[in-house]
């Protein structure tokens, strides 16, 4: 059986004594990173890029998807336990209004526990289907020729912009700007710029310093945002709780794992859809924070899917792996599978043990979050300064550092003209291998640009994106996507 | 002329004016043929792409009513300011003066930055800081990193 002697290979890569470590401090860093205020997964990921080259490659990869699947859990945490912010700006979420309100109940460490069992099956859903859709995913990348990996790029980009929150013309503005970042120092122009922008300054000043900004600009306005109730710890979740729960998990994962598979907030789409089917299905207050919880576990493991075999990723923080694959000088994309398998199942065993590690963490810790979560962003504002600042100036040196100033300013104004810097990070990160195969298609087509037209997949595909923008420019489904987006807040 | 909404004029003008300032610097370089684009053509075409798309924005912003306008909400000029030259600062003066004279002045910086203007509390900060990153970076990892001013060492 080909699925078992390579899960058996992956588990053999992924018990040794160093990847073991990374998946287990990856986990406990992302569930940290969830549950302290303000803190985004792709912060964490994007301050501890610096410290790729140093590692293994196995260990640094899995070190970055540990905290990608594991911000998720802290994330239901702080969601529970926190009062829906700022009504009346973004509109209150029902999701966390409910969930809040379960907490209210007294039920809160209960439902963390429980939160934590749903995640984990979800995860063990996500992952099922990744480990059944990578081969034959890989086999179809393989027959892909220039032009389709460039038009599959399209697709993804466009997809990313459309299913992102904000306006449709604007995130497609932001991924063009991305691409043109890219080219930058091609060509020698002014001293600053001739060597291009670095993805390492690029990714902490647009996300991690710019952060900082942002936070220490709200906490200015001087608004106490969350309210955090008391956890009672020591309860467990009732046996009525399981059996309203069980379906709407099962639900919620089956959602979660095909949603997570489109570019884009698709995690949050995952959970928002969960939620409306529950809803729908006149289902309890339990039932309803359930579905959505294993909806959005679930879909966090499979937007590893399109990164991995296709090498296409379709969020801020996926984008970053395919960064640091890079800086390792692995390519994303079918050839990790078939010319690392090692590497390949390695981290697909992994990333199931870190859910391991989170669900026994979520068991048994689940009364002590409330205190994390009280903790002021100013208390972590400093270092997370001086992180960014050694990890930019280790990796590139001075030129680095003014470029992630720059960056950071940059990430600020964008956040306050409300533009998403996923689609932007996004191009940056495709750009080369789009201009690649662009060229490539181009050669071997003698100039002809028709050659992404009259090959059937690359028409195909090209098809889709321009589908996608016409769906979302539809009034009905722009009124529903502004809801969808609401839950950002 | 009223705006309508305006995040998307700025964001508009500012797609525009950085499309049309790519544009016009790829004009200097090679076109090529399309067989074999030369170093100017994307730039152009990917520039020309933006500023098409910000001046739908911008149209947007003019034409179609939004929520309330939707301003801009305040800049918070202190961490605006603060933290970029905080940064800057770090970049400057690592090559410099070295990790023990750069943190400490870096983590003022920050703790301004954060609105934090007690000073016994910044000082703390600042020894704090300057310790743990000469423990962690310099001893526990051996990094190559300059440790005094260039004129002590």
């Amino acid at each position: 059986m080909d699925l078992l002697s390579n899960l058996s290979l992956g588990l053999h890569m992924a018990l040794a004594w160093p990847q073991l470590l990374a998946a287990v401090a990856g986990s406990l860093l992302g569930l940290l990173t969830g549950v302290l205020h303000r803190l985004r997964p792709v912060t964490m990921i994007a301050l501890l890029l610096p410290l790729v080259p140093m590692l293994d490659t196995g260990v640094a990869l899995i070190l970055l998807v540990g905290i990608h699947c594991g911000a998720r859990y802290g994330a239901a945490a702080a969601m529970l336990m926190t009062q829906p912010a700022e009504p009346g700006v973004f509109g209150v979420s029902p999701l966390a209004a409910q969930a809040h309100a379960l907490t209210i109940q007294g039920r809160g460490a209960a439902m963390l526990r429980l939160g934590a069992v749903a995640g984990f099956v979800a995860a063990c859903g996500g992952l099922l289907l990744i480990v059944l859709l990578a081969p034959p995913l890989t086999e179809l990348a393989f027959r892909f020729g220039a032009a389709e990996v460039f038009s599959l790029m399209v697709l993804g980009l466009v997809g990313s912009a459309a299913l992102a929150g904000g306006s449709l013309v604007g995130s497609l503005g932001m991924a063009v700007l991305g691409l043109l970042l890219t080219q930058i120092g091609r060509v020698p122009q002014s001293d600053l710029l001739k060597q291009g922008i670095g993805v390492i300054p690029l990714a902490i000043g647009l996300f991690a310093a710019g952060e900082v900004i942002i936070n220490l600009g709200r906490a200015a306005q001087a608004r106490r945002e969350r309210i955090v109730p008391e956890l009672v710890a020591g309860r467990w979740p009732t046996r009525s709780d399981l059996r309203e729960a069980w379906t709407a998990v099962l639900r919620g994962t089956l959602t979660g794992s095909v949603l997570g598979l489109l570019p884009g907030a698709s995690t949050m789409l995952a959970a928002v859809s969960s939620y409306g089917l529950e809803r729908r299905a006149a289902a309890g207050p339990v039932a309803g924070a359930m579905g959505p919880e294993a909806a959005r576990h679930a879909a966090v493991q499979t937007t590893l899917l399109p990164v991995l075999t296709l090498g296409i990723p379709s969020s801020a923080t996926t984008a970053l792996l395919v960064a640091a694959m890079t800086i390792k000088g692995l390519q994303a994309g079918p050839l990790l599978m078939t010319g690392q398998p090692s590497l390949f199942w390695g981290l697909i065993a992994s990333i199931w043990i870190g859910n391991v590690v989170l669900l026994a963490v979520g068991l048994s810790l689940a009364g002590v979050w409330d205190r994390l979560l009280t903790i002021s962003y100013r208390r972590f504002a400093v270092p997370v300064l001086l992180l960014c600042c050694f990890g930019v100036y280790l990796g590139g040196g001075e030129r680095a550092i003014y470029l992630t100033a720059v960056a950071a300013l940059m990430g600020y104004f964008f956040h306050k003209l409300r533009a998403q810097v996923a689609p932007l990070l996004l191009g940056f990160i495709l750009g080369p291998m789009m201009e690649e195969n662009l060229r490539r298609a181009l050669q071997l087509a003698d100039g002809e640009w028709s050659v992404f037209a009259s090959r059937p997949l690359s028409l195909g595909l090209l098809m889709t994106a321009l589908l996608l923008l016409v769906l979302v420019l539809l009034p009905k489904i722009r009124s529903r996507r502004q809801t969808v987006f609401r839950e950002e807040g | 002329m009223k705006l309508k909404s305006q995040r998307d004029f700025w964001s508009g003008l500012m797609f525009v004016l950085i499309g049309l300032a790519f544009a016009w610097a790829s004009t200097a370089y090679d076109f090529g043929s399309s067989a074999q684009p030369g170093p100017g053509m994307l730039p152009f075409a990917l520039g020309l792409l933006l500023a098409l798309l910000g001046g739908l924005v911008l149209f947007k912003s003019l034409a179609i009513e939004s929520e309330r306008g939707e301003p801009v909400s305040e800049i918070a000029w202190r961490p605006v300011l603060l933290v970029p030259v905080a940064i800057c600062v770090f970049g400057y003066g690592m090559p410099r003066l070295g990790l023990l004279c750069t943190v400490p002045v870096v983590t003022v910086l920050g703790m301004l930055a954060a609105g934090e203007t007690r000073w016994r509390w910044a000082v703390l900060a600042a020894l704090t800081a300057t310790v743990v990153a000469w423990a962690v970076l310099i001893q526990g990892l051996h990094l190559a990193l300059p440790v005094w001013p260039t004129v002590v060492r």
